[in-house]
C-alpha cells in the first residue's frame, strides 16, 4: 500500500505560525501559554508558538506529579533553554492527591484523568497571570481517536497541531530542531509509570495515521481499505473508536425549545466582529 | 475575464504549492487557454477562524502562459502590463472563439435542459 503523508514542512510552519499570530491577535492577545509535557506534540506547539509570537511572548508550564518521570521534566527544560521561553514548574502532586484521597481503588484511568484535568486547571489559571492564551497540543491522531481527556489535554484556546497526523507532528518537529531527546522517545501521556501510547492502543501511529489519512482525508470505505491491504479487523476497530468517541470532538447538545438556539441556528464563526 | 475568490487553503502535502491552490490554477490556466483570453485572478489571504486564504494571485495570458504571480499567504499589490494585441494574435493562431458554433451549444443546450425538466 502506497499512502505518503509527507508534508512540505515550511509550507506548515507559514500557516501554522500565521494562524497563531491571527487568532490570538484578533482574541486581543499577544502571548501564548503551554503545557510542555517533554513530548513532542506540546514541544512542536511551543516551536511554532515561538516562531509566530517571539521566546518572550512564550510560557511554558512544568507540571510534574509525584510518580511522573523525571525524563519528562528534563525534557521540557531542554525545550526551555533551546527556545529561551519565558517558565514555570508547578507541583500538582498536592491538588491530585487531595482527590485522590477520596477512593482507595481509583482505576488508572480516573487518576490519569484526574491528573490531566489538574494540569487544565493550572494552565488556564496562569494563563490569567501571564495573560496569554493557552495553545493547542493535541494532534489530528487522538483527537480522531478520542485518545485524550475531555476538558483536560483537549482543553486550548486555539490549536496549531490538530490537523496534523502524529506521524507529521513528528516530520514538522524534526524540520524545527526538537531536541533528539524528545524525537526519539516513545510517545507517551506518563499518567503511569511505563505507559506508552502505541502499547495502551495497540498499534503504532505509523499504521494507524495511514488507515486513518484514508478513511477521513481520502474518503475512503472500509472496503477500500480493507482492498488496500489493511487488516479487516484493524479497520473496523479503528472506525468504531472514531465513531465513538465523537461526543469528544464536539461541544454538548443543547435541547432546543426557543426559534433561535445556540449551535443550531444561532451559528457565528468565533472571530465573529473581530 | 476577472476572477475573485475566497479560497481555503486545504491539502497540505510534500508540494511546495497546496492542493487548493494547484487546482484553481489548473483551471484559471486551462480558462485562459480555452477562451483565449486574459484571465486575472486574485484570492483573499489571512485567516478565518482555522481556515487560511493562500493568496497568490495571477494573471494568465491568452495561451494559458503565467504571466505574473502575487506571493502566497501575503497581502500585495502586483501589477502588470497587458499587451492587447496578443489577444488578436492568439485567436488568429486558435480560432477556438470564432469556430465556436453558438447556436448549435444553445439548441443543445435547451435540449439537455428540456429533456431533464
Amino acid at each position: 500500500m502506497n499512502v505518503d503523508l509527507t508534508i512540505n514542512t515550511d509550507v506548515a510552519q507559514q500557516i501554522l505560525t500565521g494562524f497563531i499570530k491571527s487568532e490570538l491577535g484578533r482574541m486581543g492577545f499577544t502571548r501564548a501559554i503551554i503545557n510542555l509535557s517533554g513530548g513532542l506534540d506540546s514541544a512542536l506547539s511551543c516551536a511554532l508558538a515561538v516562531q509566530a509570537l517571539g521566546a518572550e511572548n512564550v510560557m511554558a508550564l512544568r507540571l510534574p506529579y509525584r510518580t511522573s518521570s523525571p525524563d519528562s521534566l528534563e525534557h521540557a527544560q531542554l525545550m526551555i533553554d533551546q527556545f529561551k521561553v519565558q517558565s514555570k514548574t508547578i507541583d500538582i502532586t498536592g491538588m491530585v492527591d487531595a482527590l485522590l484521597e477520596h477512593d482507595a481503588d481509583m482505576s488508572t484511568t480516573r487518576k490519569g484523568n484526574i491528573m490531566a484535568r489538574a494540569r487544565m486547571i493550572v494552565l488556564y489559571d496562569q494563563s490569567e497571570v501571564f495573560k496569554a492564551l493557552p495553545i493547542g497540543t493535541s494532534n489530528k491522531t487522538e483527537i480522531l481517536l478520542g485518545y485524550s481527556t475531555m476538558w483536560g489535554d483537549m482543553a486550548s484556546a486555539v490549536n496549531p497541531i490538530g490537523d496534523l497526523y502524529k506521524t507529521q507532528a513528528r516530520q514538522l518537529s524534526r524540520a524545527m530542531a526538537i531536541p533528539g531527546e524528545i524525537m526519539d522517545k516513545p510517545p507517551s501521556a506518563d499518567l503511569w509509570a511505563g505507559q506508552t501510547d502505541e502499547s495502551e492502543l495497540g498499534f503504532t501511529y505509523e499504521e494507524v495515521d495511514k488507515l486513518l489519512y484514508l478513511l477521513v482525508d481520502q474518503r475512503y470505505s472500509a472496503q477500500e481499505c480493507i482492498e488496500e491491504g489493511f487488516d479487516d479487523k484493524f479497520v473496523n476497530a479503528v472506525i468504531a473508536r472514531v465513531r465513538r468517541n465523537q461526543f469528544k470532538r464536539m461541544m454538548p447538545p443543547i435541547a432546543k425549545v426557543s426559534n433561535r438556539t445556540i449551535g443550531y441556528d444561532f451559528l457565528y464563526l468565533r472571530d465573529w466582529g473581530t | 475575464m476577472l476572477f475573485s475568490s475566497a479560497s481555503p487553503g486545504r491539502g497540505l502535502n510534500d508540494r511546495e504549492k497546496l492542493e487548493s491552490a494547484r487546482w484553481v490554477e489548473r483551471v484559471i490556466k486551462a480558462y485562459a487557454s480555452m477562451f483565449t483570453s486574459f484571465v486575472a485572478h486574485c484570492n483573499r489571504v489571512g485567516y478565518e477562524d482555522g481556515l487560511h486564504f493562500w493568496g497568490g494571485a495571477t494573471v494568465n495570458d491568452p495561451n494559458g502562459e503565467l504571466l505574473a504571480q502575487g506571493p502566497y499567504f501575503e497581502e500585495a499589490l502586483t501589477l502588470v502590463e497587458l499587451d492587447l494585441n496578443q489577444l488578436r494574435r492568439t485567436r488568429a493562431r486558435l480560432p477556438l472563439l470564432r469556430d465556436e458554433r453558438t447556436n448549435l451549444i444553445q439548441k443543445e443546450l435547451d435540449r439537455i435542459l428540456s429533456k431533464n425538466v
